[in-house]
């Protein structure tokens, strides 16, 4: 037991030692921009069908179970509410987050972890490079600018998935779906008068799944060791942290948020 | 002391190019155990011995990528453990490192793998870096137009050695590293690189440390030659005072080769 908290310690130590080394490499020196633009699309671009599925199914199931629990009352018409209600705070940021940890954080491990175990990590200091400016920067930048987006991606498409459940098979009409979504989130208020405080739930929290997923992918890969065998452990041991790290977060901010906004 | 150890390099002008005073080195057993060694400018020392013998910490060493439990390690007249991130990182801009299996950046094409270092240091202009990798491929026998744009994972064993070793001396370095130049590659490839390493020492004039298992070809090209025993030098001077050796390890080493 003993052990394992230490070593539990010494990983947190770790993470929070990479986590200041990227803070001070930032924004990332030479070629920064070109390395970022690389990772906006590895991190972004590409997890944006993953990520569309996903939150569109998750709309349509949100729908489905809404409306058994609503029917009885004879309340569908407000499946829009709770539908919004569900995924613009909960579902889409965590689901987001989770879906690119398994899709974003398994691949930054995997090919740091192979860098580590083949000594092209070495290889890059001794070419004057520092890893983390050179790989861990734009790979937390980029999940940090993405994840919010993602997360957008992922609200509208399980709004859409729902909406189309709604009025296919509930009898809703999507006129009424958008305006009870629009009065739930009118409903939990807007931040200066204009912004959601939805939205901004649903934008602070994958940021800050984001630069979780990243930075625990980044610390498990360039800690990977014994040849393949270690990138296959650090790749599960970046993808499980990083989702079980994300729903925990997840309450805390959620605590956090339901006070300050 | 053996009598076979000669300390002092052969040179008459020994401008010391690295130096390892007294240095220890443990991981799980002892590996390296107060080993002493002087290379001078220019010169071109081997160091071989078994698998396991601390011939690739002893590179690493150099390169301040890992640091003695006890000794001194002085590269160019940095002392590697004592110096600030910004002087170790200056320093390792004067040393060249050729990995034992290559390790170039799998993402990069050969190009970009044989620029990045010169990117790096950002003293190069745009078509400067152009025609220096291009010279330097060149050099190494590789065409650049055929090979400029491919990935390493389409290059052949060989090739990929040549374009770690075109990527090591692009910046032209004070100091060559070699980690198993040779290991892995058929007789004849093995062949072409070490010839390919010699003409670097004649062309670029640079101090090289070759650590290998390929003893023949280390008698061949080494002003001197370190043979790793049991963490300590069984052996150290030039290649006829190895053949000639009657110290019973060294013999061994040289007859099973």
């Amino acid at each position: 037991m003993r052990r394992l908290v230490q070593s539990w310690a010494l990983a947190l130590q770790d993470v929070l030692l990479l986590t200041w080394q990227t803070m001070r490499a930032l924004p990332g020196g030479r070629g920064a921009g070109a390395r970022l633009l690389a990772q906006l699309d590895a991190v972004g671009v590409q997890s944006v069908p993953i990520v569309l599925l996903t939150g569109l199914f998750t709309g349509m199931v949100l729908a489905l179970q809404a409306s058994v629990q609503l029917a009885p009352f004879g309340a569908t018409l407000f499946v829009g509410r709770f539908v919004a209600a569900s995924m613009l705070r909960e579902l889409g940021p965590v689901l987001s987050g989770i879906m690119v940890a398994g899709r974003v954080g398994a691949g930054i491990a995997a090919e740091l972890g192979a860098m580590k175990v083949t000594e092209q990590l070495d290889a890059l200091e001794t070419l004057g490079a520092e890893p983390v400016r050179v790989l861990v920067v734009p790979r937390v930048l980029a999940a940090a600018m993405t994840v919010p987006l993602l997360a957008l991606i992922a609200d509208t498409a399980g709004m859409v998935g729902a909406a189309l459940v709604s009025s296919a098979y509930l009898g809703v009409p999507l006129r009424a779906f958008q305006a009870a979504a629009a009065d739930q989130i009118a409903l939990d208020g807007f931040i200066g008068g204009v912004i959601p405080a939805d939205l901004v739930q649903g934008l602070v929290k994958p940021l800050i799944f984001g630069l979780i997923l990243s930075i625990l992918a980044c610390h498990h890969g360039l800690r990977a060791r014994g040849g393949t065998a270690g990138v296959g452990i650090a790749t599960t041991n970046a993808v499980v942290s990083a989702s079980i790290t994300i729903l925990i977060a997840d309450y805390f901010l959620t605590q956090l948020l339901l006070i300050l906004v | 002391m053996n009598p076979d150890h000669d300390m002092t390099p052969r040179s008459e002008t020994p401008r010391t190019a690295v130096e390892l005073a007294q240095v220890s080195v443990t991981f799980s057993r002892s590996v390296l155990n107060d080993v002493s060694l002087r290379v001078a400018d220019g010169e071109t020392v081997a160091v071989v011995g078994e698998s396991g013998t601390g011939k690739s910490t002893l590179l690493r060493l150099i390169l301040g990528l890992q640091s003695p439990d006890s000794g001194r390690v002085v590269v160019m007249g940095t002392d590697v453990n004592r110096a600030s991130t910004t002087d170790r990182r200056s320093l390792r801009t004067r040393i060249g490192m050729v990995f034992q299996g290559a390790a170039l950046f799998d993402s990069l094409s050969t190009f970009e793998n044989v620029a990045f270092a010169l990117r790096e240091h950002g003293t190069l202009s745009e078509s400067d870096i152009r025609a220096r990798v291009r010279e330097t491929l060149t050099l190494l026998d590789l065409d650049p137009d055929e090979v400029s744009g491919t990935l390493p994972a389409q290059l052949s064993g060989g090739m990929r050695k040549r374009v770690g070793i075109a990527r090591a001396v692009a910046p032209r370095p004070r100091l060559l590293l070699y980690d198993e130049p040779t290991a892995g590659l058929d007789p004849l490839t093995s062949e072409t690189v070490t010839a390919l390493m010699q003409r670097l020492q004649q062309e670029l004039h640079v101090t090289s440390i070759v650590v290998s298992h390929d003893i023949r070809a280390m008698l061949r090209i080494a002003d001197r030659i370190a043979l790793l025993h049991d963490g300590a030098f069984a052996f150290l001077g030039d290649a006829d005072a190895m053949r000639n050796s009657s110290e019973p390890y060294t013999r061994a080493f040289v007859e099973a080769a």
